[in-house]
């Protein structure tokens, strides 16, 4: 178990690519001709889906590393690297195309006529939890191995589900309000927090790989 | 000869590249049209000739790295070079062009020769990143055991493929476009960690000083 104040980094570190505002344009073009029973169904499900896929990576996510023979130094850098590159598309207020495809945008479109088929994917599986959600969860698991800290990180995957829930729910009120300007404002700011967070992955993973890094007087 | 252990992850390891997922939508989109038996003998002959590329990498990579004199460190810094930037192109679920550029496709489609062996075997099945990779963990223990084990592996690795190839018209309508770049966006980030991995011990065994 970590201090509480490295908690409060990890839940902030979490929001900002476990987050809903790259579903929230996808989720309102999507579902404008659905009722509003509907909507809510659907941003239930993609919540649920998008909480199974954070608690397998808090709890599964180390074993799927050891079985491809994966040291978590070379994933720190990995992921660090894939989250940098997202976060500069955030930074530019593109949908990172880790995130979602125009063609699978189109393949979603032609299915949301059955609009229960888009909730797991794409909405919650890549659009909320993709690559880059999976490892910054990996890596913050991995930053202390009690169970209590496995239980930690799954209270903080929950709550932002909830959020999550209540954001899509609240979709076409913030859309609506915050405008495609407010959105892309938002998504940029994540953007930065996002970039120092993959500096932070990268650095921590080099030291362990290159140990002369962190050698005094170099 | 390494442990069992040690060969379950590079089972693993060769797999997140050899994995059957991207070169089965390539394989419906090229296929479309032709009768169930034609698809069928371009799958076993893509298979076929995949697996003789394959074990050409085995056995003779470290041959031909020794004829062009260049040394397994430096071919582990390149090769992880080259799988990261292929790994960044899973993850973005883009078709890496080290695999298929849109021309390439373009000119596969409207020619009449076979495509078992250009371009369903060689780059699709084993492409750069492929051949890479299985060179450098076959160099990871000398000996004709370890060989032998690699040659296994690779051989299962492209059966693998075989049997997707097979079932890939259904497949690929079953996962979808997105089911499939889900997939792919998965590999690409375990492929990612494999590249840093072999990056760092090349780097390592380059600049000895780096690793004190």
């Amino acid at each position: 178990m970590l201090p509480l104040a490295d908690y409060l980094q990890i839940v902030i570190g979490i929001m900002t690519i476990f987050s809903p505002f790259a579903a929230i344009p996808i989720f309102v073009s999507l579902t404008s001709n659905t009722t509003a029973i509907q909507k809510n169904e659907t941003a239930k499900t993609a919540a649920i889906a998008a909480c199974i896929a954070g608690l397998v990576s808090v709890w599964i996510g180390q074993y799927v590393l050891q079985f491809f023979g994966i040291s978590i130094s070379s994933f720190k850098i990995a992921g660090g690297i894939l989250l940098l590159l997202m976060s500069i598309n955030m930074l530019n207020a593109k949908t990172p195309n880790a995130k979602n495809t125009k063609e699978e945008l189109e393949e979603a479109q032609e299915k949301s006529i059955n609009i229960s088929e888009i909730a797991v994917v794409p909405l919650a599986i890549p659009l909320i939890a993709g690559p880059g959600s999976i490892s910054t969860i990996i890596i913050f698991t991995q930053q202390a191995n009690t169970l209590l800290h496995l239980l930690m990180m799954s209270a903080i995957i929950v709550s932002i589900s909830v959020y999550i829930f209540l954001m899509l729910k609240m979709s076409t009120i913030i859309s609506n309000k915050l405008g495609v300007t407010g959105i892309n404002i938002i998504s940029r700011v994540m953007g930065l927090i996002l970039a120092s967070i993959s500096i932070e992955f990268i650095i921590s993973g080099l030291l362990i790989v290159f140990p002369i890094l962190s050698a005094k007087g170099f | 000869m390494l442990e069992l252990e040690d060969y379950v992850k590079i089972f693993f390891g060769v797999f997140a590249i050899m994995g059957p997922f991207s070169a089965m939508p390539i394989f419906v989109n090229l296929t479309a049209g032709k009768s169930k038996i034609e698809k069928n003998q371009l799958a076993k002959n893509a298979s076929i000739a995949g697996l003789m590329v394959a074990l050409c990498s085995v056995w003779l990579g470290t041959y031909i790295l020794g004829f062009f004199n260049i040394g397994i460190p430096a071919f582990r810094v390149a090769g992880g070079i080259l799988l990261l930037t292929l790994a960044i192109n899973m993850i973005n679920a883009k078709i890496p062009g080290a695999k298929q550029t849109p021309e390439e496709l373009a000119e596969a489609k409207v020619s009449n020769r076979d495509l078992a062996i250009i371009p369903l075997a060689i780059p699709l099945i084993m492409g750069p990143g492929a051949i890479s990779t299985v060179i450098v963990f076959s160099n990871n223990a000398q000996g004709v055991g370890h060989l032998g084990m690699m040659s296994l592996i690779v051989a299962v690795l492209i059966l693998n493929i075989y049997i997707f190839l097979r079932a890939a018209a259904y497949l690929s309508e079953k996962l979808g476009l997105i089911g499939i770049n889900v997939i792919s966006r998965i590999m690409g980030l375990i492929l990612a960690s494999i590249s840093i991995e072999f990056m760092a011990s090349g780097l390592i065994k380059l600049f000895p000083g780096w690793g004190v």
